[in-house]
């Protein structure tokens, strides 16, 4: 049987590859180094080396050990867009703590979010803008912890979000600073 | 999960035994083999339920609930059904019981009541599902079991606001939760257990009122979340109507009977400020307001109802409902001057009018008033900029 199974991925494999050298798919994930530019995002990041980058058009996230160990993402939302699990909205010209309390108010209402608790939240700037600076805790279904940081701002109408979350135990700390690095490299290429 | 899943879809087509099941209120009813396994079954997924964070805790009214489930059932039948209420934290109006007699109701649903004989409705409904053995005959009665499981889940992941919830089911509270039994279960259950209601006291002119809250939310709501949780229901309308006709006949002769308006608010009036909490958090201002509007109703100098429907005013950014915001700020703190949270709402919606320096003084009686605020940073923030 399980030879069986690895002769399978064997051949999903060894396809895979095919694909790829005649150019027919596009590998999902990209090892990171330097910076990183997204136009059409509107931001630049410096990214760790030794991380992996999920190739997508839409929101950077890149991980070392996978996304459910750490990741950290960047994301960017117009204030008009509707919010996942609240009908709140985020509108131009939002105090910091306004924005924060209506991106609290999102996490509390998602019922994935478990057990969510509020460790830190205060102003912060970053680069030009008036920001936040959220800790929070929460539980997924299975009953893992899991601890999060998110920097977020408003630059006109568009809500950018700067997130690290990991699993609490072990890796949160672990890979802290490498995040905090990735914060402190960020700037938007055309600020508001 | 997937072996999980498989294990009772084996166990159910295995079960093919007859669906004409006595219900358990008789004598020497055993719990025939398949049945025995799908409350195994249940067991576990209430214990990955109870885990998962999703239990409100107010140890109160739970008691009481538990305590008007009894008197709608003799000690016998809670010999063979060992019924149980709990209480989910969930702004969304939902009720549903395992088969082996563990009822959940939402906190949402909850709120909405006005009296113990309505709350006496919703159990008596959801004792029935497990009395007269609905989990087992549904099971039983589902010809294609193995895609029913997985559509189950595959149908509930999508819904929203509730995909955390379905996740936190197994298969078979998801189908008591969501999904509902069949049209003529559901009747056998308002029937059943309008049936339990009466014979216990309850004014039955209480129970179409039930299917009257629901219709509200569905209509308030406009996505009619009601039929969302009730979709294989009859129509809450012509549920209704069922109740209303049997009041005309069945129960001509009875007018009138308990409603213990004032125990069930006591006992209840938390659960209503904490789930207009949830709405509001929610942004469902409607719900949030009416909510809060009903807690002070119930507890008029409780200076928490009114510093909530101030900022239920204030977070919906109207500035026509500014003053009624201000109000009711004012009320709370006449209600209780050593209470911070209406002084920062104040201060903040002061704030956003571009009233500096009453902004200014609110926003610094908070902080005297609570020194080691979490959000300190930011009314300090807010402070300098009154400057």
């Amino acid at each position: 049987m399980q030879v069986t199974t690895t002769r399978g991925a064997l051949k999903v494999a060894l396809l895979a590859a095919c694909l790829v050298l005649a150019g027919c798919v596009t590998l999902p994930w990209y090892p990171t180094s330097g910076i990183y530019t997204s136009e059409a995002q509107n931001f630049a990041v410096e990214l760790p080396k030794g991380w992996m980058r999920l190739n997508s058009e839409e929101n950077l996230l890149i991980t070392r050990d996978g996304i459910l160990l750490q990741h950290v993402t960047v994301e960017r939302a117009r204030v008009d867009r509707p919010l996942k699990n609240t009908k709140k909205v985020l509108s131009r010209g939002m105090q910091p703590q306004a924005v924060a309390e209506v991106i609290i108010d999102n996490f509390m209402s998602s019922e994935r979010m478990l057990d969510l608790k509020v460790l830190e939240n205060r102003p912060i700037q970053i680069g030009p803008h008036r920001g936040f600076r959220l800790v929070y805790a929460h539980r997924d279904k299975e009953g893992l912890r899991f601890k999060s940081v998110l920097h977020g701002f408003l630059a006109g109408d568009v809500f950018y979000s700067i997130r690290y979350t990991a699993a609490e135990r072990y890796y949160f700390a672990k890979d802290l600073a490498t995040f905090e690095q990735v914060l402190a490299s960020f700037r938007l290429i055309h600020p508001a | 999960m997937r072996l999980a899943r498989a294990v009772l879809a084996g166990v159910l087509l295995a079960g093919c035994a007859t669906t004409t099941l006595t219900p358990l209120t008789g004598t020497n009813t055993a719990l025939e083999e398949d049945e025995k396994r799908l409350w195994r079954r249940s067991e576990e997924e209430q214990r990955a339920l109870d885990r998962s964070g999703l239990l409100y805790a107010n140890e109160e009214a739970e008691a009481y609930l538990n305590e008007v489930a009894r008197r709608l059932e003799s000690p016998e039948v809670f010999q063979r059904v060992p019924f149980r209420v709990r209480i989910l934290s969930n702004p969304r109006l939902n009720a549903f019981a395992f088969p082996n007699g563990v009822i959940y109701v939402h906190t949402g649903l909850l709120a909405r009541l006005d009296n113990e004989a309505q709350l006496a409705t919703l159990l008596g409904h959801e004792m029935t599902h497990a009395t007269h053995r609905h989990a087992v005959r549904e099971f039983r009665d589902t010809k294609n079991k193995r895609a029913w499981l997985a559509g189950v889940q595959t149908t509930l992941g999508g819904l929203p606001g509730i995909g955390g919830l379905a996740g936190a089911l197994g298969e078979i509270g998801a189908t008591a939760a969501v999904t509902g039994y069949s049209r003529d279960l559901e009747r056998q259950a308002d029937v059943e257990g309008f049936r339990r209601v009466v014979k216990a006291g309850y004014d039955p002119a209480e129970t179409p009122k039930l299917f009257l809250v629901l219709e509200r939310d569905a209509k308030q709501e406009k996505v009619a979340s009601a039929s969302l949780f009730y979709a294989t229901h009859p129509r809450l309308q012509e549920r209704r109507e069922t109740v209303e006709e049997m009041i005309r006949t069945e129960f001509r002769e009875r007018h009138g009977g308990l409603t213990n308006v004032a125990v069930f608010r006591r006992k209840t009036s938390q659960v209503v400020l904490d789930n207009a909490w949830m709405d509001l958090k929610a942004g469902r201002f409607d719900a949030a307001r009416q909510g809060a509007e009903k807690y002070v109703a119930f507890r008029p100098a409780d200076a928490r109802g009114h510093y909530l429907l101030g900022e239920v005013k204030r977070q919906t950014g109207e500035r026509s409902v500014a003053e009624q915001a201000i109000a009711h700020y004012r009320q709370a703190i006449a209600a209780d001057r050593a209470y911070p949270a209406p002084h920062k709402g104040l201060g903040l919606l002061q704030f956003q009018l571009g009233d500096k320096p009453q902004a200014r003084r609110a926003l610094e009686t908070y902080l005297s008033l609570s020194p080691q605020a979490n959000d300190r940073a930011y009314i300090e923030e807010y402070i300098r900029q009154c400057k």
